[in-house]
């Protein structure tokens, strides 16, 4: 079943290439929304009666290297997949009634060709899979981003990643001579450097998730519209790297530094997503910060054991994908206002907008306050600061005094149909699977309402004028001042010392001084016979005295 | 001779007689060059055309040379010239001819003197097909050297600037090399009274002192190919000389001699008494590849960047094949026939992007912002150069590394540094092509290439796919 799917998704995402016109486009575009939305019932018709296949390609079968791609179709595969799927159609909906989105149909395909790459790496049952879905997510996520300034980090950060992730399944092959994943255990046997490959395992990953430290490329995209920030949080590397954790989980106890290196990362990436996400003024970083909540979340319950192929986490990522969702309705329904220091007061035009987001965010706080029940105080923490985030952020777009310009307010105004619709959809969806929210969801959500319109964040907009706070996330200088420019000056040293001064400067000069030297001495003695017939007799004479010596008078 | 066809040979032949045809060809303002592109076209597919045919012929899970051909050429001394392939050398001769046609349909419009570069170009594939099919140490010898002629000239007459100076490093470091290689190839001839083998030549018994002294010479030898420290400065200064694609192409087919020379001579059961020199050898490689990648990161001259990557390359697979395992020979050949048509396509159209900057007078930035066709293959082949999944260096690539791992960590996590380094300056260079942040409506921009051009570079990069998908497709393996 998956099969189809996937080669469905290939087909639908590399056909926008050949199509021209912008009629062909409409159709294509109408179509396209269509087929996947059918697409999506079928495979979660399947996947509800539990039908099942063993797709295998046998790609390489050379007996030393055989390699095979797996898209077996079984109930955790379909499990994991699903809230990608679901996630993926809502873009390509999104993007089609998106009024401001030039490449809908290029975007769309990418997005079709994206959950492919991620159904690939969900199945996947061999490094190699694993590896060719994350570098093709990768690349896919380079064209999706489409703005130079947002991809430069992006794609560095990334290469290195894949680099590393390459380099440690090499070095693991090596050893357990097995590409599967289901050897990675007898790395434990027969491996050396077990905490070189968890830190570096648990470094690429990072990475790819833009965890704390790493979280630069993901805050360059700050300048993309919302839906294109929502594709690539909860479709792109992020989610990727979360996968390969979880494929390559018997890697981890190889070594001690493992958990305590996960769990700092989740918690710190954790804190310092929500600081992000109050502090900063631009909502687009806001969403992004927390989204950061969510993946330092979802690291932390995976090394607690919640894994992604069980109900409650597709219920964390489609409630995480609620609060981005409701961040959405605000920018459409402000004409793309970017700072939430200009907003203000939008209560009064935009209450169906903080309607939908009140059933969205009671979802997310009705899926945490379930995963706290299991998992105690991690969902917890993540709960406490998206509540105080996401307080903030209603008090400065909702609830305090407009700060909007004149063009904002004329234009504010309720999103279409489709996007609060499909949001509200979704949160009774995932209200429907966590069952009736507890007490507790409503009170946290009443907590939270009550400390909106409290006015206690207006204290924080002079942070927002504050240039200093608002580019505080200077992760990039630190790697541009002490790993990338120490890089580059060693190589001008190298450049200047060994290439210059000592080859081109000493070698090949006395090189060519010494060739010349010769030529002129052999040219003089040639030139100047006065004393060149004695020098060249007497050493003849030299050289048979000296043949005759060596070969002893014979 | 010992098979009736005689096709190996015919890989010699074919382009020499080429090259006759060539210098024979009508060349003048009416026919432009037409005649002389159409000879040497015609002379590189013919020969692709066999090289099928041998593939054909071929038992891929056999070991050593096969279709072995023997010519007497000399009575006494006894030297014979004696051929013979395999799939790894089948795969490097296969990919240097479709860079040769990628380099000509660069320079199609562009360079001077078109009758002698073909003429050379040629004589030089011809010389280097010798090398490829050598099977015994004397043809090895005659084709390592005889190749060095058609490039001195190509380097002379169309190495654009500083010509002399280059010309005279590449003779004082390649006579270095020849001098080397031919010592070792007498003291060899010598102590055994024939020719050897080259699968023979490391499982001779030698003294001691006279097997560090042969293959010491061997090594510097190999190593003056090679663009390893000091010998890089020769190869790298002609790199950042030449402009033409073809002779960029042909300069940098010169380590790949180097690295074959090493697999051809240090094959599994190399001598203990060598271990000495791998060691040094390792040491120096890995040194020279970091030092050359940060170069390359440094450097603002894209041939240069191309070079520090390709060098990377090289020496990797150098690495690679003085492991004590075989079977990685033909990981190395099918990575390298990728990597070869990766590197000479990157540079032809590095060469198209220098051209149109220096017409229009305009900077790197955003080059590639408007012109979708060179946009997409340019983006393509960086993306494959840095191995990513769409050619066979990534599943290869893979392979030799993790052998490498296996045999010492310290030095495979240093080759992966400097590979790392090397991605990264072309990863820098396509971004700086493709950033839009300065274009604005009115900002000059360059021409996009042919749609009969774009058409032949998407079937080289369809071919990369199928070298990921199937490396063996061409003899359905």
């Amino acid at each position: 079943m998956l099969i189809e799917v996937f080669l469905f998704l290939v087909v639908a995402g590399v056909l926008p290439i050949a199509i021209k016109g912008k009629r062909l486009s409409f159709v294509y575009l109408l179509l396209l929304t269509i087929s996947m939305a059918l697409m999506l019932g079928y495979f979660y018709q399947n996947w509800q009666q539990g039908t099942k296949d063993n797709f295998t390609y046998d790609w390489v079968s050379s007996p030393y290297y055989p390699i095979k791609i797996h898209l077996f179709s079984n109930f955790t595969h379909y499990a994991q997949i699903f809230p990608f799927f679901l996630i993926s159609v809502v873009m390509i909906i999104f993007n089609c009634f998106s009024k401001i989105e030039k490449r809908k149909l290029e975007q769309n395909g990418l997005i079709c060709l994206n959950l492919g790459a991620l159904i690939m790496l969900i199945c996947g049952e061999n490094t190699i899979q694993l590896l060719v879905s994350a570098c093709v997510i990768d690349v896919l996520g380079f064209y999706i981003i489409n703005e130079s300034a947002a991809r430069r980090k992006y794609i560095f950060y990334n290469l290195m990643a894949d680099m590393g992730l390459f380099m440690l399944f090499a070095l693991i092959w090596g050893y357990t001579e097995s590409i599967r994943l289901s050897d990675l255990g007898k790395y434990f046997e027969q491996g050396e450097h077990r905490d070189l490959v968890c830190i570096l395992l648990l470094l690429c990953l990072f990475i790819k998730s833009g965890l704390f430290l790493f979280q630069t490329p993901l805050q360059n995209w700050n300048i993309l519209n919302m839906r294109t920030i929502m594709v690539l949080s909860f479709l792109s590397t992020p989610i990727s790297g979360y996968i390969l954790l979880f494929k390559t989980l018997p890697l981890l106890p190889l070594s001690k530094y493992s958990e305590p290196l996960v769990l700092f990362f989740a918690y710190a990436s954790m804190v310092w997503g929500g600081i992000g996400a109050i502090l900063i003024d631009n909502l687009r970083s806001k969403l992004i910060y927390l989204n950061m909540i969510l993946s330092g979340l979802m690291y932390a319950l995976l090394q607690a054991g919640l894994t992604p192929d069980t109900p409650i986490f597709a219920s964390l990522i489609l409630g995480g994908f609620l609060l981005s969702g409701s961040l959405l309705l605000v920018a459409l329904g402000s004409s793309n206002e970017v700072y939430v220091s200009s907003m203000g007061g939008f209560i009064a035009n935009l209450k169906l907008s903080f309607m939908v987001t009140l059933f969205g965010i009671l979802a997310y706080i009705q899926v945490l306050y379930t995963l706290s029940q299991t998992y105690n105080f991690i969902p917890m923490i993540a709960l406490g600061l998206i509540s105080v985030s996401t307080a903030s952020i209603w008090s400065h777009i909702y609830f305090s005094p407009s700060n909007a310009d004149e063009r904002v307010l004329a234009m504010l105004k309720n999103p279409l149909f489709v996007y609060w619709g499909i949001i509200l959809i979704l949160a009774l969806y995932v209200l429907y699977q966590e069952g009736t929210p507890d007490i507790a969801s409503y009170a946290i959500l009443s907590g939270i309402f009550l400390l909106a319109i409290s006015g206690i964040f207006n204290k924080i907009l002079p942070i927002y004028e504050n240039e200093q706070v608002q580019e505080s996330d200077r992760f990039s200088d630190f790697y541009h001042y002490f790993v990338i420019g120490p890089i580059k000056v060693l190589g001008r040293v190298l450049w200047l010392t060994i290439d210059f001064l000592i080859i081109e400067r000493t070698i090949i000069y006395t090189s060519r001084n010494t060739v010349n030297l010769l030529i002129g001495f052999f040219q003089k003695i040639h030139t100047q016979a006065k004393w060149a017939y004695p020098f060249f007799l007497i050493l003849g004479c030299g050289m048979i005295y000296g043949s005759y010596i060596l070969a002893e008078g014979r | 001779m010992n098979t009736s066809l005689t096709l190996l040979s015919a890989l010699i032949a074919v382009p020499l007689i080429g090259f006759l045809f060539t210098l024979l060809a009508k060349d003048d303002e009416t026919t432009k060059g037409r005649n002389v592109f159409s000879v040497t076209i015609l002379t590189l597919v013919s020969n692709l055309f066999l090289l099928w045919r041998i593939a054909l012929n071929l038992d891929i899970d056999k070991r050593g040379l096969q279709l072995s051909e023997t010519y007497n050429w000399l009575d006494y001394p006894k030297i014979d010239l004696v051929f013979g392939i395999d799939m790894f050398s089948l795969l490097i001769i296969a990919a240097i001819h479709i860079s040769l046609i990628i380099s000509l349909a660069g320079i199609r419009h562009r360079d001077r003197a078109k009758k002698s570069l073909y003429a050379l170009c040629l004589l030089f594939l011809a010389m280097i097909n010798g090398l490829f099919i050598s099977a015994d140490i004397y043809s090895f010898y005659i084709f390592f050297e005889a190749m060095l002629l058609p490039l001195f000239l190509l380097i002379g007459i169309f190495g654009d600037i500083k010509r002399q100076v280059i010309v005279s490093r590449f003779f004082i470091y390649n006579f270095l090399g020849a001098i080397f290689l031919f010592i070792a190839t007498a003291v060899l001839y010598n102590h055994e009274g024939h020719s050897i083998s080259l699968s023979s030549v490391s499982r001779l018994d030698l003294s001691p002192k006279l097997e560090l002294c042969v293959w010491g010479a061997i090594f510097v030898s190999f190593l003056s190919r090679i663009p390893i420290w000091p010998f890089h400065y020769w190869i790298s200064s002609i790199n950042s000389a030449v402009r033409s694609p073809l002779v960029f192409n042909v300069v940098n087919l010169i380590p790949l001699t180097g690295v074959y020379g090493f697999i051809r001579y240090c094959p599994e059961a190399a001598p203990d008494n060598v271990s000495y020199y791998f060691y040094i050898l390792e040491i120096i490689a890995i040194i020279s590849m970091l030092f050359i990648s940060l170069i390359g990161l440094i450097n603002k001259d894209v041939q240069y960047k191309i070079f520090s990557f390709m060098t990377i390359y090289y020496i990797m697979y150098m690495l690679g094949a003085l492991l004590p395992i075989d079977k990685i020979l033909i990981n190395i050949g099918f990575s390298l026939f990728a990597f070869i048509i990766i590197t000479a396509t990157l540079e032809m159209l590095t060469a198209y992007l220098e051209d149109e900057q220096e017409d229009k007078s305009i900077g790197a930035h955003g080059i590639l912002c408007r012109v979708p066709k060179l946009s997409f293959i340019y983006s393509f082949l960086v993306l494959a150069a840095v191995g990513m999944p769409v050619s066979s260096l990534f599943l290869n690539n893979f392979v030799i590394l993790s052998h490498l791992f296996s045999y010492n960590i310290r030095l495979g996590i240093l080759i992966m540094f400097a590979l790392l380094l090397v991605a990264g300056t072309l990863i820098q260079e396509l971004y700086i092509f493709k950033d839009n942040s300065k274009i604005s409506d009115d900002t000059v921009c360059i021409m996009d290439i042919s749609t009969k051009m774009f058409s032949w570079l998407i079937f080289l990069s369809g071919l990369l796919i199928v070298t990921f998908i199937n490396p063996l497709w061409f003899i359905g393996g």
